[in-house]
């Protein structure tokens, strides 16, 4: 059950919300915990234990930490994180971890276990670490109480795909014992949700297949350069439109409870620079880094070579946090790289023509569209291969029959889709100034979200495909 | 009141239409969640629980209330979308039908093996086997995008020239309705795979005059298969499998013919897997009667309101005709309407269907079971990833 699935949408979730309304606002927050946990058992039903266990001792472990002294603090905080990244080290990378040690030394000196990946373990952990963190720096309210924090932990919009909140995001809302309905939320989280359902099953559903199509070809000499590019954008907006639909989904439905959470997308495409572009991607994830790893470190308030240094650790663990493959760290390091040669240029500052920055905003776009080619590859091989065939050097067509049909297939749906990955909606109603045009906009941008809902609806119902990219880490 | 909080009221107002409709919607579709809870829910396994709960979803996809609406409201939004490939590169609307989309090859050598031996067999039986190959869809009625995304054309080919050279008797169908200049936009169904009834009537007149040429046994009823005028036609407005994801909306529905013998007909049928023995009229015995069925709609499969459908292995005798001749077809459900015509002609028609053979080796059966006048194998492609003989494992 995700959040796109008829089960959640027509079963799960108006059963959840009825039941909060009527029930008296004393325990409106417990039943929310109730219901996260059950939403978290349907999808995973054997690690429910686990995230019980981890969420008592986590919360034990915090007010240790906001009680102890700083000895005290750092070994309790150490423990716990240690053991937090344990856990997440055996699901997830344990595998791989002993897969490259067995290379090199040429046989098995570690055995593979047979796990299968925990449903948002990545998030879920970072989350429990962001509340360590927090509480050694003494952000958690003393207050906390065993039943907020496992709210905070387990609210079923964020858990499986985030935003990665901070405690502080829900305090306010979860130290409210007695929370009302407030119908602007409601509306507006209703309206979220439906854009960005819409997002993920009609536009980033129709570019995952296309993409998912080309990812699929073994011989590259098959591999035209325009079913590279094609294939390679269509990616791009697939998961953009995937994460950031997800994104607004569980934004619009914690509005609906009263949580307001992170925004975790602002127009990524539209970025300026390569730092600028992740101050508008996966947001509550590069800000995590930056608050509990890079800062810590020292972050730019250093030398130049702990400046490199902690970029690089940032780099590195953003690219092992997606996932455990060589691809993932190559393409952390592909945006260090970038971030680095941005930080020590400054060119992004420096250019001050109109001509200049379009070229360096395209150049961007070109980076973060290659990059997603690391990203995407089952492995580096593949990469390899897969860019040299974006420039024909695979011995490959410029393009062939069966693309020039897809791309037919798929250009209004692209049009709009690129269209829409730009601020134009902010623009136009930036426009709008009298406040007779404001109202028609309004009347307008609601028909079209209704409008969009009934379709995403349909498209849940039909289709047989609907992967969620992020739902993997 | 400013004109301000007019603004917003309209976002309210909006919203807590799009929330009553969801709340309606699921309230409506109470009782489907319930029975899917009931039904699931009580059974649930350790050792499989994730796969029950996931699968409550996808039955809930299939039993929603107003999928059909749902999905003419996805077709038209596909329309709009000018989105001719559709599903998850499964089918390709072209000049009026839908197509299917096989990007990879059949592995068609091991079949082609198997019937050329089978040839061996009969000819050494000296029983007449006849190949014919099923019309393609996509050079007929489709065009270049159709063509790109399937290699049904040229694996028809290769099936008819290997076979051909290597002496085995064929009939390509494609040149049947291309001599006969038939009118190629009438031969296939617009929404399904399969063809028109007239067209497969057709085919099962060609059918009957090449085999009685081959065999030297004339039918006194080929007129049967040349003159509707001896039927009751009813037309039954028809969604067929390549546009049930794609609704009305999309393509037009068929209108699927259906002919009744008005003469007298006396028939047989006999499961050869179960022994059951089914006796009366053609529509009793050689139809379905999905007529009479409570609720017809156009979602109604009327292609298997003939023959029967996962049967590997089944006899119909024609009391009418019992000096005509005796056939064993070799078949998918491209030969329904086709032998269920071609019956009226003969005196007997054995069925076979390799898709639900499962391992056991009912061509043998057949063979060793029964005479044959002459034996046919007919099929499109669909048949190309089945066994003609089956083996046990280890063999």
């Amino acid at each position: 059950m995700d959040l796109s699935s008829p089960i959640f949408i027509f079963g799960f979730w108006p059963c959840c919300f009825l039941v909060y309304c009527i029930l008296p606002k004393r325990i409106r927050n417990a039943f929310l915990i109730l219901s996260s946990i059950f939403f978290y058992a349907w999808n995973e039903p054997g690690f429910v234990v686990y995230l019980a266990v981890m969420w008592i001792g986590i919360y034990i472990a915090g007010k240790c930490i906001s009680k102890m002294q700083i000895r005290g603090k750092r070994i309790v905080l150490c423990l716990t994180v240690f053991i937090c990244i344990g856990v997440l080290f055996y699901y997830k990378y344990l595998n791989f971890f002993a897969a490259n040690v067995n290379r090199i030394f040429g046989r098995d000196v570690l055995c593979a276990v047979d796990t299968e990946l925990p449903l948002g373990i990545s998030f879920i952990t970072f989350t429990f670490l962001a509340y360590l963190f927090d509480a050694y720096y003494g952000k958690i309210p003393e207050r906390t109480s065993l039943a907020n924090s496992g709210l905070y932990f387990f609210f079923f919009p964020k858990i499986s795909m985030g935003p990665i909140t901070r405690y502080g995001t829900m305090s306010e809302r979860l130290q409210n014992k007695a929370p009302k309905l407030n119908v602007e939320e409601i509306t507006d989280g209703i309206q979220r949700f439906a854009v960005g359902l819409a997002k993920k099953m009609i536009f980033s559903n129709t570019f995952a297949m296309v993409a998912d199509r080309y990812w699929g070809i073994t011989d590259f000499s098959n591999l035209s350069v325009a079913g590279s590019w094609l294939s390679s954008i269509c990616y791009s907006l697939q998961i953009y439109y995937d994460f950031s639909g997800y994104s607004d989904m569980a934004i619009g439905i914690a509005e609906m409870f009263g949580f307001h959470l992170e925004e975790n997308f602002k127009y990524p495409y539209a970025a300026k620079s390569i730092g600028d572009f992740w101050r508008r991607w996966h947001i509550s994830l590069s800000q995590w880094f930056r608050d509990y790893v890079y800062i810590p470190l020292g972050g730019n308030r250093v030398t130049l070579i702990k400046q490199i240094r902690n970029l690089f650790i940032v780099w590195l663990l953003t690219g092992i946090w997606h996932g455990a493959n060589w691809t993932f760290i190559a393409w952390g390091l592909f945006y260090f790289v970038l971030q680095l040669f941005e930080k020590r240029t400054e060119l992004p500052k420096r250019i001050s023509s109109v001509w200049g920055k379009s070229i360096y905003r395209l150049f961007t776009l070109l980076c973060v569209n290659f990059a997603w080619v690391l990203f995407r590859a089952p492995d580096l091989r593949h990469a390899g291969h897969f860019i040299l065939c974006m420039f024909g050097l695979q011995n490959n067509l410029l393009i062939d029959a069966k693309t020039a049909i897809i791309f037919g297939n798929i250009i209004i749906v692209l049009l709009i889709a690129v269209l829409f990955a730009l601020p134009i909606l902010p623009w136009i109603s930036s426009k709008m100034k009298s406040n007779s045009a404001k109202i028609i906009y309004s009347i307008i941008k609601n028909i079209t979200i209704l409008i969009l809902f009934v379709v995403a609806v349909s498209y849940c119902i039909n289709s047989t495909y609907n992967p969620f990219i992020y739902q993997d880490f | 009141m400013t004109k301000k909080n007019i603004y917003d009221k309209i976002n309210i107002i909006a919203g807590m239409i799009l929330l009553i409709l969801v709340l309606a919607f699921a309230i409506y579709n109470i009782p489907v969640l319930y029975s899917l809870g009931k039904s699931n829910l009580v059974n649930l396994s350790r050792e499989n629980l994730q796969g029950q709960l996931a699968a409550i979803d996808v039955q809930l996809k299939q039993s929603v209330k107003c999928k059909n609406e749902f999905t003419d409201i996805y077709g038209f939004a596909q329309k709009v979308l000018n989105k001719f490939i559709i599903g998850n590169f499964e089918y390709l609307y072209e000049n009026e039908h839908m197509h299917r989309i096989q990007e990879y090859g059949y592995g068609e050598d091991a079949f082609l093996e198997e019937v050329q031996i089978l040839n061996q067999q009969m000819t050494q039986a000296e029983i007449p086997f006849l190949y014919v190959q099923g019309p393609n869809r996509e050079a007929m009625v489709g065009g270049e995008k159709a063509l790109e995304f399937n290699p049904d054309q040229q694996c028809m080919n290769k099936m008819v020239n290997t076979l051909t050279n290597n002496g085995v008797d064929v009939i390509d169908t494609r040149e049947i309705f291309y001599d006969a200049d038939y009118d190629l936009s009438k031969v296939f169904l617009h929404t399904d795979l399969h063809m028109q009834t007239d067209a497969e009537i057709f085919v099962a007149g060609k059918l009957a005059e090449y085999l009685a040429n081959k065999t030297g046994i004339q039918s006194e009823q080929q007129y049967l298969l040349e003159d509707m005028s001896y039927y009751e036609k009813k037309t039954y407005p028809f969604f067929g499998n390549y546009s049930r994801n794609v609704g009305k909306f999309y393509l037009k529905e068929d209108m699927f013919d259906m002919y009744y013998p008005t003469f007298d007909t006396n028939f047989t049928r006999i499961d050869h897997v179960t022994g059951a023995e089914v006796h009366g009229s053609f529509q009793e015995v050689v139809m379905n009667r999905y007529e009479n069925q409570d609720v017809i709609d156009e979602y109604t499969y009327w292609v298997t309101n003939y023959m029967q459908f996962m049967n590997p292995y089944y006899t119909i005798i024609n009391h009418n005709n019992e000096e005509g001749a005796k056939y064993l077809f070799i078949m998918d459900s491209i030969g329904y309407r086709t032998v269920s015509y071609l019956a009226l002609t003969a005196s007997e028609i054995t069925i076979l269907d390799p898709r639900f053979f499962n391992g056991t080796d009912y061509l043998s059966i057949a063979l060793s079971d029964r005479d044959y006048d002459a034996v046919v194998l007919y099929q499109g492609t669909f048949l190309l990833g089945n066994h003609l003989y089956q083996k046990e494992e280890g063999q």
